[in-house]
């Protein structure tokens, strides 16, 4: 017997020598095995923390499908024994690793029809196994979990099937250990693969706007709360219209705080389609649906360590709020199709142009899950509101876009800056780089100047505030100063706007300050 | 990135040429460079004539310098403008990090 124990030990090692993934490791394990003793399933747990996890399971003549997770394959085979399936996750109290914490040895259950011990034993009982043995897995004094070798039949384990098992158990510590790292190579692998495709992305959508320009009051506000929030682990919900620059906020935000050196990696909530989203957001398993032909892990996974951008946060379908609520919450979230919790270590900026407190009272967007994202709200400024930072914008914006068409504009003419300077920008700052924009490509020479119609054209329908509401605005201020724009008492003062900004605007707005005098 | 090139040392001057992304993260490097000078005894210039980019902390370094007397050459006019208005809307109301690495320089 000794030499066959030793023919065994040296087939099982050649077996399971020859495999990385777990699955591949056990089906070699039992093919091995089973002419010497006779076992119908094989399942290997392992610990996590006060809990333990089975990893794998074979089934003997019950064919594992390709990609199939383990909970699906006991799942299965429940159905098929019209039994309930046996916890796939336990606390490790109700599994017998708890006995060999203690004791390091083996443990049987001959009979389970006639005694059973632990709150699980009844569910392998009622899914057709009468007898089992636990194996401790350990490496290098670890105890990475057990091999659990289950039969439908009675057990009458002798010493030396016993000491034989433990000998393979041994065996399979190391090739566990070696299909866990595997698996988390694999795992990293995926993650650095996803990031690098995401920060691709963002280099290349970043090459515009690369910094929060300007000083303005307004702006410095801003600035002062993302410095506050930044160090903090804290959910931040940026708010503002369209164009104001949330993206950069968000960035500033990430790049300050000591997630910095992983990756913040941005999803537009708007741009994915409904049925696609879950499957961005939290990763799919093979198989999960039609085209999945591979595992693919999503963006919370990538953005693991680092931070994850939910830009257009208002435009989430109510089914993928409540998923996200669900992560927020209990920081975890599974694959589309697995069913595997993985830990979410990441910090959630949110952006929306919407108003999200009048979505929640007309019921479109849940109330929980507004308070989760408002943890620490911002509000970016439109850009009429930053009318002293419009000059360094322009001129910032236009040597960027200069230099990407390879142009030198060495001037700004002043009439158009301060048409700029006047005009409301209800698309913010994005419009004002699509007007320079078209400014650099006609420039001629190195004089960048406004066409006629330039801003007219641009203004959106919806504009929150017209140039008819800021002449009104500008004329009811000078009424109350008599006339004066400058000086603490001054219109400007009161509007808090820079004097050069108030006095282009009088003029761009054809509005005569003699009057109130 | 950022690139310092020395383009003419004596006792009476220092000429720094810099090229590409002047950025927060650059800072020490142009630090490093310039320790040990004296703005008194000694003419320290820095010229930007060939730089691309200049971010909110560069530009704010680049405000703490002036103050020293270190001579800035071929600015960019934007961060020209930003300098200035800097110097109107931002000192009062900067953060803690951006006083830190506008004043970095003067230690």
């Amino acid at each position: 017997m000794a030499e066959t124990n030793a023919q065994v030990i040296l087939k099982v090692a050649q077996a399971i020598g020859a495999h990385l993934e777990l699955s591949e490791v056990l089906e070699s394990l039992i093919t091995t095995l089973n002419p010497i003793v006779h076992f119908d399933a094989v399942a290997i747990a392992i610990l996590e923390g006060e809990a333990i996890r089975v990893q794998s399971a074979h089934v003997e003549g019950f064919a594992r499908q390709a990609g199939e997770s383990v909970g699906s394959l006991v799942a299965r085979y429940a159905s098929d024994t019209k039994s309930e399936p046996p916890p796939i996750k336990m606390p490790a109290s109700d599994h017998p690793i708890s006995e060999i914490m203690k004791s390091r040895e083996p443990y049987i259950a001959s009979d389970l029809e006639t005694e059973r011990r632990l709150s699980t034993d009844e569910d392998l009982l009622n899914n057709g196994f009468r007898s089992y043995i636990d194996l401790p897995l350990v490496k290098q004094g670890e105890l990475l979990g057990t091999i659990k070798f289950l039969s439908k039949e009675r057990g009458n384990y002798t010493d030396e099937q016993v000491r034989l098992l433990q000998d393979v158990a041994d065996m399979v510590s190391l090739a566990v250990a070696n299909a866990l790292a595997y698996e988390e190579i694999k795992k990293l692998k995926e993650q650095l693969q996803e990031e690098n495709r995401l920060l691709q992305d963002e280099i290349i959508q970043r090459a515009n706007y690369k910094e929060i320009v300007g000083s303005s009051p307004s702006l410095q506000k801003v600035l002062a709360a993302i410095e506050k929030v930044a160090a903090t682990d804290s959910t931040v919900l940026i708010t503002g219209e369209t164009g104001t620059g949330k993206e950069l906020v968000a960035h500033a935000i990430h790049h300050r705080s000591p997630r910095s050196a992983r990756a913040l990696i941005k999803v537009n909530c708007a741009a994915l389609p409904a049925e696609l989203i879950a499957s961005e957001l939290f990763g799919h398993e093979k198989g999960s649906f039609t085209g999945a032909a591979q595992q693919r892990i999503g963006r919370f996974e990538a953005a693991s360590g680092g931070t994850i951008f939910l830009d257009e946060i208002g435009e989430l379908s109510p089914e993928m709020q409540i998923a996200l609520l669900r992560v927020l919450q209990e920081k975890e979230f599974e694959r589309v199709g697995g069913n595997k919790p993985i830990r979410a270590d990441v910090r959630v900026i949110a952006a929306t142009n919407k108003d999200l407190q009048r979505e929640v009272a007309e019921g479109r967007f849940r109330m929980d899950l507004y308070y989760r994202l408002a943890v620490f709200p911002i509000h970016v400024p439109p850009l009429r509101e930053r009318a002293d930072d419009i000059v360094v914008l322009v001129e910032y914006l236009t040597s960027r876009l200069a230099a990407r068409m390879g142009k030198r504009i060495r001037q700004i003419e002043r009439r158009s800056l301060e048409a700029m300077q006047a005009y409301a920008w209800p698309g913010n700052i994005r419009e004002l780089q699509n007007v320079l924009e078209r400014c650099v490509i006609l420039a001629d020479g190195e004089v960048l100047r406004l066409e006629p119609g330039m801003l007219v054209t641009a203004t959106l329908p919806a504009a929150p505030s017209q140039p008819s509401e800021m002449k009104a605005k500008i004329e009811a201020m000078l009424r109350e100063t008599r006339g004066r724009v400058a000086g603490p008492s001054g219109a400007a003062a009161r509007l808090g706007l820079p004097v050069s900004t108030l006095e282009s605007r009088i003029r761009a707005l054809k509005i005569d300050k003699q009057q109130f005098r | 990135m950022l690139k310092i090139m020395t383009i003419q040392e004596n006792l009476e001057s220092l000429r720094l040429e810099l090229y590409g992304e002047f950025t927060g993260e650059s800072l020490p490097e142009l630090e490093k460079a310039l320790s040990g000078q004296r703005t008194d005894t000694r003419k320290i210039t820095l010229d930007l004539s060939q730089v691309s980019f200049v971010d909110r902390a560069g530009m704010q370094y680049l405000c703490g310098a002036q103050s020293k007397h270190i001579a800035l050459e071929n600015l960019p006019s934007y961060v020209s403008r930003w300098m200035e208005q800097e110097g109107r809307n931002g000192s009062a109301n900067s953060s803690p990090l951006e006083r830190q690495s506008a004043g970095r320089q003067s230690r």
